[in-house]
């Protein structure tokens, strides 16, 4: 490789993507070369520039976010079997509270038997449970 | 890996790689988010044939492709412009509309120089910067991450380093 041709794979033989010949032969170069040495320099000074200018850490209130979401991702089972646990208890009781109203308050129950039906033949319909 | 794992160990490294596509602080937590979301649905099908490293930055990568194709954006972009961020968030300027060859650096300090140059990188330039630089990927990592070829990396990474290079000038040596 000419010097020429040396200078312009500089790049790749920094960041050590040459293969193992081409490596060689460019080190051989380098340490005769000054003008390719200065490159170097300048490249390893343009690496340690963006090294310390580049990171950026991520927003905490996102990473918050993604965590949330990842512990709820983490018991998919426990989720879904515990609201499934919540609404069978509260068929449960909805069920339960109707048939101890039926039995403890008969009163209650016809009366608001006796509104529906009231109200249903006003409206020209059969109250039908009379 | 669990969800949380991921997460912890690879939401700055998404962040970052999103911040150099997007240019833009606002736009990045969007997409790191999205991304991560969508890293954590795919992770009980990721078998590790690539580094985990590689493949969220690919889903980074592949999000931000299809934010560019949708008409979306161009709203949001517009939204975005009248949006004040935080300024505790706002790590770097929002990038010039159109870079023009002369760029203020006159009083910038060392950091804000190298930002300000490595914004006026075209994203995809500033991407093989970042995963080069910042993530040590090799060429081959980046062809897969962006869908380019590696001749490309090859040649993008050196003329982007030329261009960068003569952009900075003084503010290379200084220490
Ligand atoms: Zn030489």
């Amino acid at each position: 490789m000419t010097h020429e041709e040396i200078k312009e794979s500089l790049s790749d033989y920094f960041d050590g993507q040459l293969g193992p010949a081409g490596t060689v032969e460019i080190s051989a170069h380098v340490a005769t070369c000054p003008e390719c040495r200065a490159e170097l320099d300048a490249l390893s000074a343009l690496s340690a520039g963006i090294k310390e200018s580049l990171p950026a850490p991520a927003p905490a209130a996102m990473k918050e976010r993604l965590l949330a979401r990842a512990r709820q991702e983490n018991k998919p089972l426990f989720r879904s079997a515990t609201v499934l646990a919540v609404a069978f208890a509260a068929l449960i009781l909805v069920l339960m509270a109707g048939v101890a109203a039926k039995k403890y308050m008969p009163t209650l129950f016809s009366s608001v038997q006796g509104m529906i039906n009231g109200a249903a033949s006003t409206l020209g319909v059969s109250g039908g449970n009379k | 890996m669990s969800p949380e794992e991921l997460i912890e160990k690879y939401s700055d490294m998404a962040y970052c790689l999103a911040l150099r596509l997007t240019g833009n602080a606002t736009e990045a937590e969007d997409l790191a988010e999205e991304a991560l979301i969508k890293a954590m649905k795919g992770l009980p099908g990721f078998r590790g044939d690539s580094e985990p490293g590689v493949w969220v930055s690919r889903i980074v990568a592949n999000c931000w492709k299809n934010q560019l194709r949708s008409p979306r954006l161009a709203f949001w972009r517009r939204l975005g412009g009248f949006n004040s961020t935080d300024g505790e968030e706002q790590t770097v300027d929002p990038p010039d509309p159109a870079p023009g060859p002369e760029l203020q650096l006159e009083g910038a300090s060392r950091r804000e120089a190298f930002e300000k140059v490595l914004n006026s990188l075209e994203p995809r330039d500033r991407a093989i910067v970042a995963l080069r630089e910042l993530d040590g990927r090799s060429y081959t990592e980046i062809a897969g991450i962006l869908s380019i070829p590696e001749g490309t990396v090859r040649s993008r990474l050196s003329r982007a380093r030329k261009k960068l290079r003569g952009l900075l000038g003084g503010f290379l040596e200084e220490k």
